[in-house]
């Protein structure tokens, strides 16, 4: 059953922003510190996102952390637009992606706006972190295994059928979440940024 | 094979072997001692095929390491299993497998094809000793070393031959360099019996060595000669001894060894340099034996016995307290020599030459004979020894008092050897804290604006519960008659507002105001009136104590904060310094390799030298020592055979015999300089500029036009060289314009000046650190960027550049020359659009030999940076690193380098640049002013407003707002009523009556919102009024429209 706080994101235009400082700060906390991520019981938690207008999920088991503001970035010259730029973490530098390009496919970037971008998920994939700049994160669901809807065949989807593990309908609203596969994304973008790496 | 990127092709290798290594470990799988033999001959044959596939595939990729093992591994099983097959056999097919795949890994990780590193080509030549050994003791199948195919004897080609040794070694890499296949099929050479009965022949053995030695891809000179090997040759039973220490003491002891070795050079330099001074040979005895017992312990026979035959040599000298003559110098140095090479040796995995003992043995047992027999001195050798003198420390402006290893060796301390990635990592962690700080100043500088609010909110409240206690309902008129309901401000707002507008005509009281006759008369602030006053101004009192003494407790405490945090600054910058000296060390590190070179040089040409060093004890970082490796040892070759003149030549000549190189390394500011002189016979201008005539690198107008000492510079082109036949000796190693190339990558430079008949100094210039480099800070394209400060001569002011105006060349006085140099934009070169900006400056670069002046935004002063790598998948062109700046902002380090040669090169080319896109610069961003005395809307609505990117002046009281708008003349004033000093009403009636704030628009926020507060607010000029609360939503579009309004016209 999925969390009775859970609220779509995005639902108001004019602030992507829709939790209270409070939640936000529950989620923060839920993600650094790991908190219990699968049930068998209850189900998987996944944060509830948007990218662009689409509206996604990711297991929280997947993420690293979520920074609840855009990082201020440096651009990279001979870089892909998508390369936002780099960002300090602490000890670490990131680059930030827009994940778009890649996790959307022509139906999901038709109602995309870049300038819309407002916050980041932090993962990685074999110890390398990536940030990536999402339009707005929702509430934790928690989905019990048999409540992820398989994608079929002939499912039109706006995210990339390889990084789309399933779908997720809330019971309050019929909004789909598309579950996204963060690890194969996040191996996929960081491969895409090592071909237009310089070599040594 | 189609042409294909390397990139490309390494992806197909690597799919490849990663497709055949896993099956070939799956047939291998099958294959047990007790296999049955149908299973076996199917799985051998069909394991032969796929490591004759691999071997052919990696010799196709030039991987010809792996290819050599695989081709090993092609040969290793037999047929069926009825030869014994010992378990070692099947153990070291194994452990070959296993160290392909980890060849491929790395290769897969750098997405190329690599050649091996040390570690991997003494792992291979372990793998190769191993399955011969296994060979020999197993089944008498067909493999042997001197049977390998074609691509490994190619490969075995480079090692020296072995004249002497064992014929059949000998001819069959000869055979196999001329190119004749040996075949699978060919007969086994016979077999050899050695001491200890092995089946290894003499010549698979000087195969297995000098493949160890360096045969494979970009391996490291041979050790020694293969055909030495003759009288003890190393056999499988020695192999089997030294592979029985791990590898990690083993490198340990290679470490310790390394530095006992340079000990004793410096100990030997110390006494060459004074020979009365006895405790320097006592230093270098204490070194050799801690380097015997430590040999010894490990078994290190030929080691133990040369440095003991060392020991043996020095103590002659010691015990018959006379100077030690030339020939005996000679014997301690080549004993030297064969001692470190015997410790590279043991680095690399290779066992050891026992032939250099038995010459060592030789050498020492003859130089005791004659002590023994006659205490004349010997006679002197053919040829003159090279002198080396090492020189006293060299004053300079920073402290040259030995430090780090240096001075820890000096004192006689230990050294910790660390993994250069820990001190990288902690480098990184420690500039983290950088950020942090910048974050806790942040923090800091808020929580002290927020006590100063609430300084003044509590002298105004105190100000107000005086005015409270004047104004009690039952005490006396005061002397002033209060002022009527409804008048004007009040004349103390005036006389302020005269203060700001001096010579207005408004300075007298504003009347603007008053209401008409007739109208109604009405209380604007509405203030209440209370009742049981004197109780709550009591209350009201105490919480304002309260209140005082929380603010005193408040103010402790954050000085106590501010002092901490001061500490801690001062520690944090203290221990990011500490960190970044760990990864200096000396110039002396570079040293004894010079001083080989020169001496070994001297005697092979005949030559006499002195060496000397001056600032031995600069320390640089140890990236920039390693590269700076290949250029020292060239410079010092150079000078060596092309500089200084044999000694008869110089007689002739009026020189001294003895000829003289010196090094003198000293700091400048952030950089270190070394010079490399001779005093030789100097380079002819004129020869270097017909060299880069004839090979094209100028024309004839330029090579008129050069200076002597620019011509001079022409030997760092590629292709130049003033020498007709360069010799085998000058011909090794790189050339000039590797060392300027080498230089270059260090973020250094070179010159060089040359006085005919009186010689050369090459000056060359590096970072002290490459992780530490003085920077300037300059705006591009909207963004910051750091450049080496080194790097830059000058700044310039450029002329503004009209939009359909191209960049041309710039004329600038360059120091006292009139040059005129390209002119380029940063922002294009790094693939931005060039938005020529009003006034802009440039900087004048100098890389190399190129000089070039490049526009950029703006110069943001100069510091020094922490300079970080950055992540693989992020590296850039043209980005050497990023630093992260106290604001917590990332600055990208510009490799101009680069950046200026590619641009360079275009303009060579002539290959039209790609037009300018000339687009207007962006508008500033629209500045609102929010006057309200309550700090929590100032804060809110400045949050807000800054997040939809206005720029937000926060004021509060009206006073403050008035300067404000003096200062920063905002687009939007947001305007509270009720604010102490002066309220909104008297703001407004100042702004309507000077023309100066037309322009400003303003939107009244206020709990006041009604009817005739709106009316009156109106009536003094307000643009709109809003009610508080207000939703974000509602004010954003109030502020967004009256923009909109300001911008198509005057108020109404």
């Amino acid at each position: 059953v999925p969390d009775s706080s859970e609220a779509e994101p995005g639902t108001a235009p004019a602030s992507p922003r829709t939790l209270s400082d409070a939640a936000m700060e529950e989620l923060l906390q839920r993600v650094a510190h790991g908190e219990p991520t699968v049930d068998e019981r209850a189900g998987t938690q996944y944060l509830l996102f948007r990218c662009g207008q689409t509206p996604c999920a990711v297991a929280l088991v997947e993420l690293r952390e979520v920074l609840p503001k855009l990082p201020a970035v440096v651009g990279m010259p001979y870089s892909p637009p998508w390369l936002r730029g780099l960002f300090p973490l602490r000890a670490e530098l990131l680059g930030l992606v827009d994940p778009a390009p890649l996790l959307l496919t022509s139906a999901g970037q038709a109602t995309y706006e870049p300038s819309a971008l407002s916050m980041a998920l932090v993962a990685e994939h074999e110890g390398v972190a990536l940030g990536l700049a999402v339009a707005a994160v929702g509430e934790i669901a928690r989905v019990p295994p048999d409540e992820l809807v398989p994608i079929t065949p002939e499912a039109v989807t706006a995210v990339a059928r390889q990084y789309a593990l399933g779908i997720y309908i809330s019971p309050r609203g019929s909004t789909p979440y598309t579950v996204v596969d963060m690890r194969q994304l996040v191996a996929d973008l960081l491969a895409a940024l090592h071909e237009d790496a310089a070599d040594e | 094979m189609p042409p294909m990127s390397d990139r490309e092709a390494a992806r197909l290798y690597i799919a490849e072997m990663n497709a055949l290594l896993p099956a070939l470990r799956e047939h291998l799988n099958t294959l047990g001692l007790d296999a049955p033999p149908e299973q076996w001959a199917l799985a051998a044959s069909e394991f032969r095929r796929l490591a004759g596939a691999t071997a052919d595939l990696s010799a196709d990729f030039h991987a010809e390491d792996c290819a050599s093992v695989a081709t090993a591994l092609a040969r290793a099983l037999p047929d069926l299993p009825e030869a014994p097959i010992s378990a070692a056999l099947l153990a070291s097919t194994a452990d070959a497998l296993t160290h392909l795949t980890t060849r491929v890994a790395r290769m897969e990780a750098a997405r190329r094809v690599l050649a091996p590193n040390e570690g991997e080509r003494a792992a291979a030549g372990r793998v190769l000793t191993a399955l011969a050994r296994a060979d020999a003791h197993g089944f008498s199948g067909p493999l042997r070393l001197a049977t390998l195919p074609t691509s490994v004897l190619r490969a075995l080609a480079g090692a020296p031959p072995a004249p002497g040794a064992s014929a059949g070694g000998a001819k069959d890499a000869a055979v196999g360099a001329d190119g004749a296949p040996p075949g699978a099929g060919a007969s086994p050479v016979a077999p050899f019996s050695g001491p200890e009965g092995t089946d290894l022949t003499e010549g698979d053995l000087a195969i297995l060595s000098a493949f160890h030695a360096g045969s494979l891809l970009d391996g490291p000179p041979p050790a020694r000669d293969a055909a030495a090997q003759v009288p003890g040759a190393p056999n499988a039973h020695e192999l089997a001894e030294l592979e029985q220490i791990p590898e990690d003491v083993r490198g340990i002891f290679v470490f310790e060894a390394s530095e006992d070795a340079q000990s004793i050079h410096r100990a030997l330099a110390a006494y060459e340099q004074a020979p009365e001074e006895r405790k320097h040979l006592s230093a270098a005895m204490r070194s050799a034996h801690k380097l015997k017992g430590a040999a010894s312990t490990l078994d290190y026979d030929s080691l133990t016995r040369m440095t003991h035959a060392f020991e043996g040599q020095v103590r002659l000298v010691l015990e018959r307290s006379l100077p030690a003559e030339a020939g005996a110098l000679r014997v301690w140095h080549a004993t030297l020599a064969a001692i470190e090479q015997a410790i590279a040796a043991i680095g690399m995995g290779l066992p050891e030459d026992v032939t250099s003992v038995a010459r060592i043995e030789a050498m020492t047992a003859d130089l005791l004979a004659r002590a023994a027999s006659d205490a004349s001195p010997a006679p002197i050798p053919a040829q003159p020894a090279a002198r080396v003198t090492m020189g006293p420390v060299a004053a300079t402006d920073r402290d040259t008092t030995p430090t780090g290893a240096l001075a820890l060796l000096a004192a006689g301390e230990g050294l910790l050897r660390v993994d250069v990635r820990r001190v990288d990592a902690l480098l990184n962690r420690v500039s983290a804290l950088a950020i942090n700080r910048a974050e806790q100043a942040q923090a800091r500088h808020a929580a002290l604006e927020a006590q100063a609010d609430l300084e003044r909110t509590m002298s105004r409240l105190t100000q107000l519960s005086l005015a409270l206690a004047d104004h009690r309902p039952d005490a006396a008129p005061s002397a002033t008659p209060p002022e009527a309901e409804g008048a004007p401000p009040s004349t103390s707002a005036s006389r302020l507002i005269a203060r700001f507008l001096p010579g207005s005509r408004h300075a007298e009281p504003v009347t603007a105001a008053e209401p008409a006759p007739g109208e109604p008369v009405w209380d604007r602030l509405e203030l209440e009136r209370f009742t049981e006053y004197g109780h709550l101004l009591r209350g009201f009192a105490e919480a304002l104590g309260d209140m005082g003494a929380s603010l005193a407790n408040l103010r402790a405490s954050m000085r106590r904060t501010e002092h901490l945090n001061h500490a801690q600054e001062a520690l944090a910058t203290g221990i990011q310094q500490a960190v970044t000296e760990v990864r200096l060390v000396p110039l002396s590190e570079r040293i004894p390799m010079l001083q080989r070179a020169v001496r070994s040089l001297a005697v092979e040409m005949g030559k006499q030298v002195s060496f000397t060093v001056q600032g031995e004890t600069t320390e640089i970082d140890r990236d920039v020592s390693e590269g700076l490796a290949g250029a020292l040892t060239q410079l010092v070759r150079n000078a060596m055979v092309h500089g200084i003149e044999p000694p008869e030549e110089r007689v002739a000549l009026g020189k001294p015999a003895e000829g003289r190189i010196w090094i003198h390394a000293y700091y400048t500011g952030d950089e270190a300089n070394i010079q490399v002189g001779d005093d030789g016979h100097g380079i002819n201008p004129d020869q270097v500029r017909a060299s880069a005539l004839a090979n094209g690198v100028i024309d004839d107008a330029t090579a008129a036009s050069l200076t002597p000492e620019e011509a001079l510079n022409l030997i760092f082109e590629q292709g130049i060289t003033t020498v007709e036949n360069a010799t085998a000796i000058a011909g090794h190693g790189i050339g000039g314009a590797e060392v300027a190339q080498a230089l270059l990558r260090l973020r250094g430079s070179i010159r060089v000046r040359s006085t005919m008949g009186q010689g050369t100094t090459f000056h060359i210039r590096v970072p002290i650190s490459l992780s530490v480099v003085r920077a300037l800070h300059v705006r591009v394209a909207g963004q910051g960027y750091a450049i080496p400060f080194a790097a830059v001569q000058q700044t310039v002011p450029v002329p503004p550049i009209g939009p359909d105006e191209s960049l041309g060349p710039l004329n600038l006085q360059l120091g006292d020359r009139q040059v005129t140099v390209p002119l380029f934009s940063l922002a294009e070169l790094l693939g931005y659009a060039y938005e020529p900006a009003a006034p802009a400056t440039a900087l004048v670069v100098e890389l190399g030999r190129l000089t070039a002046a490049l526009i950029v935004d703006a110069v943001a002063g100069d510091a020094e940076v922490v300079v970080r790598s950055l992540p693989r998948h992020l590296r850039r062109r043209a980005v050497r690193g990023a630093s992260v700046s106290p604001d917590g902002g990332v600055l990208l380090l510009l490799d101009l380098a680069e950046l200026v040669g590619a641009a360079f090169k275009r303009e060579q080319a002539q290959t039209p640049t790609p037009a300018r896109r000339l687009t207007p610069i962006p508008a500033a961003r629209p500045r609102i002013l929010v006057a309200d005395d309550s700090v929590t809307i100032r804060r809110t609505l400045e949050a807000m407003l800054t997040r939809e990117g206005y720029e937000v002046r926060t004021a509060p009281d009206g006073m403050a707002a008035l300067q404000m708008l003096l200062s920063e003349p905002p687009a939007v004033l947001v305007l509270d009523i009720e604010m102490p000093r002066l309220d909104g009403f008297e703001l407004l009636n100042i702004l309507r009556a000077h023309p100066e704030f037309a322009g400003v628009r303003v939107v009244v926020l206020t709990t006041r919102a009604a009817g005739k507060h709106r009316e009156y607010a109106e009536s003094l000029g307000a643009h709109a009024l809003l009610g508080k609360p207000v939703p974000d939503d509602v004010l954003l579009a109030v502020v967004r429209d009256q923009l909109r309004q300001g911008k198509s016209g005057p108020l109404a």
